[in-house]
């Protein structure tokens, strides 16, 4: 069975998480099973690769974090994209778009 | 949740209990959770629970960028259950999270159950990098002090060769401007070590991967500051000798030579001794400051 490599979706694992928080802010497990669906099922992010993700992003100023209560009491670090973090995202798409162009090539077709 | 709960204190377990780490411990630990409650709630039995939360966890090792560990701490071994390191560390027992959501400072690098600053390998290369600096920096200083000296004997000499006193302003002049860049170059060769006055302040330990490396290093280093050590004190010996050589040799014939050239030759080589015997304390030295960072706070190496 064909799985994902691990070298190439690692260069999009941040291109995924930016994707989710366009449309709204969101919380560690919220964003891994959007992941998780919107590939369907394809793709499970490991924990420790999300919180990593999070953290160079931080870092880098692509998004901000801040703790928001939820109707239990327990307390989340919510993550919201940044301005920078909005242009990285578009970069990134536009990468993508000229990676899957060139290596379109040199895909043999199923005929 | 408790198995899950003590999986995460295993893997950590070997980790120092720094801001960041903690953090990131907290975080991973909700995420967890959530997907726990999540997977009971669509009917999964605890057991296959549990078992999916563990198996997609991940691994540390991507983790030891992120915190800006080296990943010697991060790689275990799983034996029946019972995580094994590697290699031996301080086994810390981590505490309860940190409440508060800091920004990312200085500060994240302090061992919170021991109150130490925690030196990274980084960190000790840009110290030896300093302190060496420093210590050559000072070298020059020192060896433009002792060579001022030289100036006035010459023109001294000069001017008793060509019987007129024209330079002997000059010679005392020379003197003062060697002073001057003497003094000027060991007032800056401090100006490297400033970025390092926490390490007599503060409490610091340093990595286990880099305490080998410093000995690795040192060891590496010894051989050539013994040489250097030897070439400036054979320097301070030998200067004597251009001085007598030429006071047999030209003696009062020639009194520039004897009484000029000679006793400046003899300053010169002092200096230019001292300045061997100042920087080959540079690295050898700087490894021994560092390793005797680690030496009164860490009682089980």
């Amino acid at each position: 069975m064909v799985e994902i490599s691990s070298d190439v979706i690692r260069g999009y694992n941040d291109t995924m998480i930016l994707f989710i928080l366009m449309s709204e802010p969101s919380y560690g497990y919220e964003i891994s099973k959007k992941i998780r669906v919107l590939s369907n099922d394809k793709y499970i992010i490991k924990e420790t690769t999300l919180y990593s993700a999070f953290n160079r992003m931080l870092k880098n100023g692509y998004v901000e974090a801040y703790y928001q209560s939820a109707e239990n009491g327990k307390k989340r670090t919510y993550y919201r994209i940044t301005e920078l973090g909005k242009s990285y995202y578009k970069d990134k798409c536009e990468e993508w778009k000229l990676t899957k162009e060139v290596v379109e090539n040199f895909i043999g077709g199923d005929n | 949740m408790e198995t899950i709960r003590n999986y995460l204190e295993t893997m950590f377990a070997n980790l120092p209990a720094t801001r960041e780490v903690l953090r990131a411990k907290e975080e991973l630990w909700s995420m967890m959770e959530d997907k726990y409650q999540e997977l009971i709630q669509d009917g999964k039995c605890t057991n296959e629970a549990i078992g999916t939360v563990i198996a997609e966890f991940g691994n540390l090792d991507e983790l030891a960028d992120t915190l800006g560990l080296s990943s010697c701490y991060t790689t275990v071994s799983k034996v029946e259950g019972e995580v094994v390191s590697e290699k031996e560390f301080k086994k810390t027992k981590s505490k309860e999270s940190a409440k508060s959501f800091a920004a990312y400072t200085v500060n994240d690098n302090i061992d919170l159950n021991s109150n130490e600053r925690i030196i990274y390998r980084e960190d000790a290369e840009r110290f030896v990098m300093d302190y060496s600096k420093h210590r050559t920096m000072l070298g020059f200083g020192v060896m433009f002090c002792i060579v001022s000296v030289a100036g006035p004997i010459l023109f001294d000499a000069l001017n008793n060769l060509i019987g007129m006193d024209m330079f002997e302003g000059v010679g005392v002049g020379v003197m003062f401007l060697c002073v001057a860049i003497g003094v000027g170059l060991i007032i800056m060769s401090n100006s490297f070590m400033s970025d390092w006055k926490f390490l007599k302040e503060e409490n610091c330990k340093l990595d286990y991967e880099t305490k080998e490396n410093i000995m690795i290093e040192k060891d590496y280093y010894r051989p050539l500051s013994k040489i250097s050590l030897a070439i400036g004190v054979a320097c301070c010996i030998i200067s004597i000798v251009p001085m007598a050589i030429m006071d047999s040799m030209f003696g009062s014939f020639f009194p520039y030579m004897s009484e000029g050239v000679g006793p400046a030759s003899m300053f010169l080589l002092v200096g230019v001794g001292v300045l061997f015997i100042i920087t080959s304390n540079a690295k050898v030295g700087a490894y021994n400051k560092l390793g005797a960072v680690n030496s009164g706070s860490n009682k089980e190496n």
